[in-house]
């Protein structure tokens, strides 16, 4: 909105934010703040709310109270105190500026790589056919798939598909990415390939918030790590702190330990 | 054992079943294009309506699926202009029965490929910013046209099939022809397996051009 909200370090501002489905609350009382340049990476065992926490973020699910702001600008509703829903098209203008990765991948089947990347550059950005094509084609070699640029889906691998997923996320230049689990359904070997990209995302500056269980990708190419219990925040700080055998949150400890002694 | 086959008789009156082939197609596509299209708009106002529009189609698709096509047929000749003041001649009577008959058939092909199409996709779909207009043009329309064109298919040449039910209000189609011919000619076994030979390879070469643009499609950008 104002040109004011750019001068904040602080890209996206979560505060208190609470949802439940029914009778389980999967988030309570959120806080959490990514400032510009940031990979702040969300870990947790699995029902601690860190997906929905996520989708919330570009409201693909909706939230029951507290706010959530990117630049300045509140998601989902007209504003935290009224919490009138914004509009469609307001929504989709606002999505527009967040990027999202799957764990499922989720491309467009029917069309090809290169079409999955133009399609919100030609629909949203309203961008000319050749125009989006060459950002398309721009991003593919980013993630070392200039050749597959007319490939369908179904004839790419998952961690080629997944870097497709990269690709079409990025290229509508959002001001932020979220990564959710993006490796998490990828054969061992694959991984490698798709973390490569997101680190050399991270590299250019990219302001990421993503959820994974891979602790030392965590380790090696967060700003931050925040740590999720029973859906709210339990621990936040740097990797090397968070990720210390020697920490005294016991419930991160435990997750640790048991972490390590499934993957060593 | 008397009875020795005889086609000449067939050939001599062939013109009634090329000509009754013909209007049967016709009938078949303009029903099958008229219902797609309310099938198509109910199956996409279906999934995205609330409970009462919900059971409303539901009861129209309901009512169409548990009476026979004959009995629609009937109704709609010489029930409807008896009670309204309408006036249609037998082909149109007929196009109108098979089209919102087709409609309440395309509309369950539709809404179910319509609920397949996986939600991820439709969240990709808004995390990429589409309005929601844009997500069913775009991204739910292509996936369910992939899902549903097999049964679409088998929809679209058992509705062929159902035009000899026209017969029955004297419209000339295929079987129409046969009829006559019978009548006519008591070349009964002949002019019926005539008649059966000329439905199965419409059918095969509809079937097979429908195929085609399935292959199409599951290759297409």
């Amino acid at each position: 909105m104002s040109e004011a909200s750019n001068a904040s370090p602080v890209l996206l501002d979560v505060s208190g934010v609470s949802k439940a489905f029914g009778a389980i609350e999967v988030l309570r009382s959120v806080n959490l703040e990514v400032k510009r340049g940031e990979v702040v990476t969300v870990i947790g065992p699995s029902g601690s709310g860190k997906t929905t926490l996520l989708r919330c973020v570009n409201f693909l699910e909706s939230y029951d109270s507290g706010s959530i702001r990117i630049d300045g600008k509140e998601v989902g509703y007209l504003s935290a105190g009224t919490r009138q829903r914004r509009g469609e098209r307001d929504l989709a203008a606002m999505r527009a500026e967040t990027g999202m990765v799957f764990q499922s991948f989720n491309l467009f089947p029917h069309l090809t790589a290169a079409g999955n990347i133009m399609l919100g550059l030609t629909k949203v950005r309203k961008k000319s056919q050749a125009e989006a094509r060459s950002i398309a084609e721009h991003w593919l070699g980013r993630v070392g798939l200039a050749h597959k640029a007319d490939s369908l889906p179904a004839e790419l691998s998952g961690g080629q598909q997944q870097r497709v997923g990269i690709a079409r996320a990025v290229a509508m230049e959002p001001k932020i990415l979220l990564l959710d689990e993006i490796t998490s359904a990828l054969d061992p070997e694959l991984v490698g390939e798709v973390l490569a990209v997101v680190r050399s995302l991270a590299e250019d500056g990219m302001t990421m918030l993503m959820v994974t269980h891979e602790m030392a990708f965590a380790r090696d190419a967060s700003s931050r790590i925040v740590f999720m219990a029973d859906g709210g925040v339990s621990a936040v700080g740097p990797p090397k702190e968070i990720l210390a055998a020697e920490t005294t949150n016991e419930r991160l400890r435990t997750f640790l330990a048991r972490f390590r002694a499934s993957y060593f | 054992m008397g009875y020795a086959l005889n086609f000449n008789l067939i050939w001599r009156h062939f013109d009634k079943l090329w000509g009754g082939l013909l209007l049967s197609l016709e009938l078949a596509v303009i029903s099958i294009a008229i219902g797609t299209v309310i099938g198509l708009v109910l199956a996409v106002w279906y999934v995205s309506a609330g409970r009462t529009v919900r059971a409303i189609i539901a009861a129209y698709v309901e009512f169409i699926r548990n009476v026979p096509l004959i009995l629609l047929v009937y109704l709609v000749f010489y029930g409807v202009p008896t009670v309204v003041d309408l006036a249609y001649s037998a082909p149109t009577s007929f196009v109108l029965t098979l089209s919102v008959y087709s409609g309440a058939y395309l509309v369950e092909v539709f809404r179910s490929g319509l609920e397949a199409v996986p939600r991820g996709q439709l969240d990709a779909g808004k995390a990429i910013g589409l309005t929601p207009w844009q997500r069913l043009l775009h991204v739910r329309l292509p996936t369910m046209l992939r899902i549903t064109l097999p049964a679409l298919s088998n929809t679209f040449i058992s509705l062929f099939k159902d035009t000899s039910i026209a017969s029955v209000i004297s419209v000339p189609e295929l079987t129409f022809g046969a009829q006559w011919i019978n009548f006519n000619t008591f070349r009964i076994v002949e002019v019926y397996l005539v008649t059966t030979a000329m439905y199965l390879v419409t059918g095969y070469v509809l079937l097979f051009g429908l195929r085609l643009v399935e292959r199409r499609f599951r290759a297409a950008r």
